[in-house]
């Protein structure tokens, strides 16, 4: 039977280069007991009860033994065979190369000293169950070597017989499968980690038929794995993608790369969804490709939010751009990160010259002072407080804006200060409205302060101009008293019988004191008429006859005076005329007594003409000293006139020409002064006209 | 109305002025008439003769030193003894409103300086002719 034994290991290809694996041993042993079986038969008993004792001896007696023992000895898998009772009776070489334990520490051992008491007591107790009833025993054991490590070790545990069938021995076969149970722990992990990935991960063959998708997948597309299974991961298109993407895809894969990129994709019930993916080629131990494999993430949400973050930018990139403000992004330090077009507008610079500059140099205040006070806010807005500013600002053609800048801090997702935010605007129109209204207000006030102080000399001086009156009225009254009061004794007699001479002498005196004495009642009348209580009357009077009253007061005076003194009466005006005559006499004195006064040769004289239907004229001329040009402007000025210093230093005479214009204008008229120095002047009057027959008719109206 | 008075030979007269010569003039028209005059220079004065005279009426100046006419006025009418004599304001005095003003402190008569004998003549009887028959 050797031949036979011998012809079937080699068909087993079993060498002494290549240990044999478990199935490979199961068929050997096989063969083993076969063998010992027949030589049994042959040879008696004894040869199985001992056969590892003095298996030398033993190899020698058959060339068939000798054979497989030299292969167990030279095998690299330990080997070990025990008797019934479980006590080593040989181990091989590999089983000391593997465990550390020379044969001599192990014979007579049970095999249990191997055990590294991570196995539970049942596993034995099913070990030894099962080979005592002759099967033979399969399983993993987690050995411990001498030196303490740890080795998992795959045991064949079989039971041989002796030719009667009696089982006399064990044999053990261990197979080192550590580095295979780490592989196995390692494919459990990753196979875990495939199966529980949130991402979908597909396998395809190099058709693209799908051979794995993970739970994920299904969770993603709808399809069940049984569905996926077989089927293209085209199933999957969305039909929204480019045939180029695709046809990319296949072309980086098929050429041994990865393949990177999105997808739109359509889910099983036809939702839309975006999925990243990762595609690469699995290949062989030879460098075939085998597979592909797809990682896949679901971004559709991602996706979505990058779209909704994409219009809010471009919402507020619109917002930021056609915002009527300038507005303008620092960052932590001043330096200018973006500014929109309102922003260059108004600084006069190109966008493109202000990104990367630093705010104070460039939309920044111009003057020192300003600049002083800008550097103070930055602060502020570090300590996230929002700032605001106003300045003027000099733009690089020279023009100025003033700017009124409110700057609001940024942050960053830890809430520290990470920028600023500026909204800047030209507030230079209501700068100068403003300027205006405080120049208006300032104007007014001075306004207003000089009409008060206006106001107030002008009653100050109507209060003194009244008091003046009343004093200069009645101490010019108290010595007239005694020019009109002894005048009137001497002419009555009462201080004895007057000669002729006398009594004309005393007739002069008092009738010089009555005109005087209707001066002061002039001047009286003056204050009346300022204070509006002037009442004329208007009465019909011979005009002839008035004149001559006139002329009797004048006429002494003017040849006082050595001068001529001639009055002419338009034969065009009527005899009578209608007016106030006390009033029209005291206009006509008064030019005449200035007249007088202020003509030393030559002659004075008054024109009464008729100028028109409704108007005459009053008019003297002199041939006195004339009235300086500027002093003909406010030669009627009743305040000037009536101003005391200027009543005392011209000896009263002003205040007449202030009476002629005030009664003049209260009559309807007007008077005019003609003059030139050392030539004389010339007073016209002119007043409207009114007859008898009219002033009738004024009454029958009424 | 003339510039004489027959009438003036009964009446007695206090003239009070500090101005010598309108204390003068109206004494003279009225020594000249006939009556019988006295002058004061202010009111303090005037007071004093009032102790011893009762005239016919009075002619008071306003403005005097030391007590003027106003409060001679108030006084004589204070006076049981003095306050029915007539009282007229002889007097400078003569802007628009001066009159009513007299009238309205309590003189029976105003006559203005400078004046004319007629009216003087006229103001004294008016005022003498308001005062009850004896």
């Amino acid at each position: 039977m050797h031949h036979l034994l011998e012809r079937q290991l080699s068909a087993l290809q079993l060498n002494e280069q290549q240990p044999p694996d478990t199935a490979s041993w199961q068929r050997l042993l096989a063969q083993i007991n076969e063998a010992y079986m027949a030589a049994g038969q042959h040879n008696g008993k004894e040869h199985s009860q001992q056969p590892a004792a003095n298996g030398q001896q033993r190899h020698e007696q058959t060339g068939t033994s000798y054979t497989w023992f030299r292969i167990i000895e030279q095998i690299t898998t330990p080997v070990i065979l025990t008797d019934v009772h479980g006590q080593i009776e040989y181990v091989n070489p590999a089983f000391t190369r593997v465990t550390g334990y020379t044969p001599e520490e192990v014979i007579g051992k049970n095999p249990r000293i191997l055990n590294a008491g991570e196995q539970s007591v049942e596993v034995y107790a099913h070990l030894w169950q099962s080979v005592i009833q002759g099967n033979e025993w399969r399983g993993e054991f987690l050995n411990r070597k001498k030196n303490g490590e740890t080795y998992w070790a795959l045991a064949s545990i079989s039971p041989i017989r002796d030719p009667e069938g009696e089982i006399t021995h064990f044999l053990a076969v261990q197979e080192d499968i550590t580095e295979r149970k780490r592989i196995e722990d390692e494919l459990r992990k990753l196979s875990r980690a495939v199966e529980q990935s949130a991402n979908t991960i597909v396998i395809t063959d190099t058709q693209g038929n799908i051979e794995y998708v993970n739970p994920a997948f299904t969770r993603t597309t709808g399809y069940t794995q049984e569905e996926a299974l077989g089927q293209n991961p085209r199933i999957l298109k969305s039909g929204h993608m480019s045939p180029d993407a695709y046809k990319e895809l296949w072309e980086t894969i098929s050429a041994g790369q990865e393949w990177r990129g999105e997808f739109l994709n359509k889910t099983k019930d036809g939702d839309f969804y975006w999925e990243a993916a990762s595609i690469s080629p699995i290949r062989d131990t030879e460098g075939n490709i085998t597979h592909y494999l797809a990682i896949k993430e679901n971004i559709t949400e991602r996706k979505q939010i990058e779209t909704a973050l994409r219009e809010s930018e471009a919402r507020y990139r619109l917002l930021f751009e056609t915002a009527p403000d300038a507005v303008t992004i620092l960052d932590n330090r001043g330096f200018i990160i973006d500014c929109n077009d309102g922003t260059a507008r108004l600084f006069g610079r190109e966008k493109e010259e202000l990104l990367g500059q630093h705010v104070a140099s460039t939309i920044g205040p111009s003057s020192e002072d300003e600049m002083a006070l800008f550097r103070q806010q930055f602060p502020k807005l570090q300590r996230l407080e929002r700032a605001g500013a106003e300045f003027t600002h000099r733009r690089p053609d020279g023009s100025t804006v003033e700017i009124w800048r409110e700057a609001v801090p940024l942050t960053d997702n830890e809430g520290n200060f990470s920028g600023v935010l500026i909204y800047d605007r030209d507030i230079t129109a209501r700068k100068e409205a403003e300027e205006k209204i405080k120049a208006y207000a300032v104007r007014m006030a001075q306004t207003n302060h000089e009409l008060a102080v206006a106001r107030k000399k002008a009653e100050e001086a109507t209060r003194l101009k009244s008091e003046f009156m009343a004093t200069m009225s009645h101490e010019l009254r108290t010595p007239l008293n005694a020019v009109i009061g002894y005048g009137q004794i001497l002419l009555a007699g009462m201080a004895g019988e007057l000669t002729d001479k006398q009594r004309k002498f005393s007739e002069r005196i008092l009738l010089n004191g009555r005109n005087l004495l209707e001066l002061i009642n002039d001047i009286l009348d003056l204050s009346k008429i300022e204070a509006g209580r002037l009442e004329l009357v208007k009465r019909p009077f011979n005009l002839q006859q008035w004149l001559e009253e006139i002329v009797a007061q004048v006429e002494s005076l003017a040849s006082n005076k050595g001068i001529q003194f001639e009055v002419s009466l338009d034969n065009r005006m009527p005899e009578v005329i209608v007016g106030d005559p006390d009033r029209l006499k005291q206009i006509a004195l008064n030019l005449l007594s200035n007249a007088v006064k202020f003509t030393d040769e030559g002659s004075v004289n008054m024109y009464i003409q008729r100028q028109s239907d409704d108007t005459w004229t009053l008019a003297v001329t002199d041939t006195g000293i004339g009235i300086p040009p500027h002093a003909q402007e406010y030669i009627f000025d009743e305040f000037r006139q009536v101003d005391g210093s200027t009543h005392r230093r011209h000896g009263g005479t002003g205040l007449g020409l202030a009476i002629v214009r005030n009664l003049t204008l209260m009559m309807g008229g007007n008077v005019r002064v003609k003059s030139e120095i050392g030539q004389g002047s010339t007073f016209t009057v002119l007043l409207p006209l009114v007859t008898e027959d009219e002033l009738a008719s004024e009454s029958a109206d009424i | 109305m003339s510039i004489d008075n027959r009438e003036a030979a009964n009446w007695t007269v206090l003239i009070v002025d500090d101005e010598p010569d309108n204390l003068s003039i109206p004494r003279e028209v009225l020594t000249f008439n006939g009556a019988q005059v006295y002058t004061a220079a202010d009111g303090i004065e005037g007071l004093e003769v009032l102790k011893t005279v009762t005239p016919t009426f009075i002619l008071l100046d306003l403005s005097m030193p030391n007590m003027d006419g106003w409060e001679m006025l108030r006084q004589i009418r204070a006076n049981p003894k003095t306050a029915r004599i007539p009282v007229i304001a002889l007097t400078a005095h003569a802007m628009s409103g001066d009159q009513e003003k007299v009238m309205t402190a309590g003189f029976d008569g105003y006559i203005a300086k400078p004046f004319w004998l007629p009216t003087f003549w006229s103001e004294i009887e008016r005022c003498l002719e308001r005062l009850p028959q004896h």
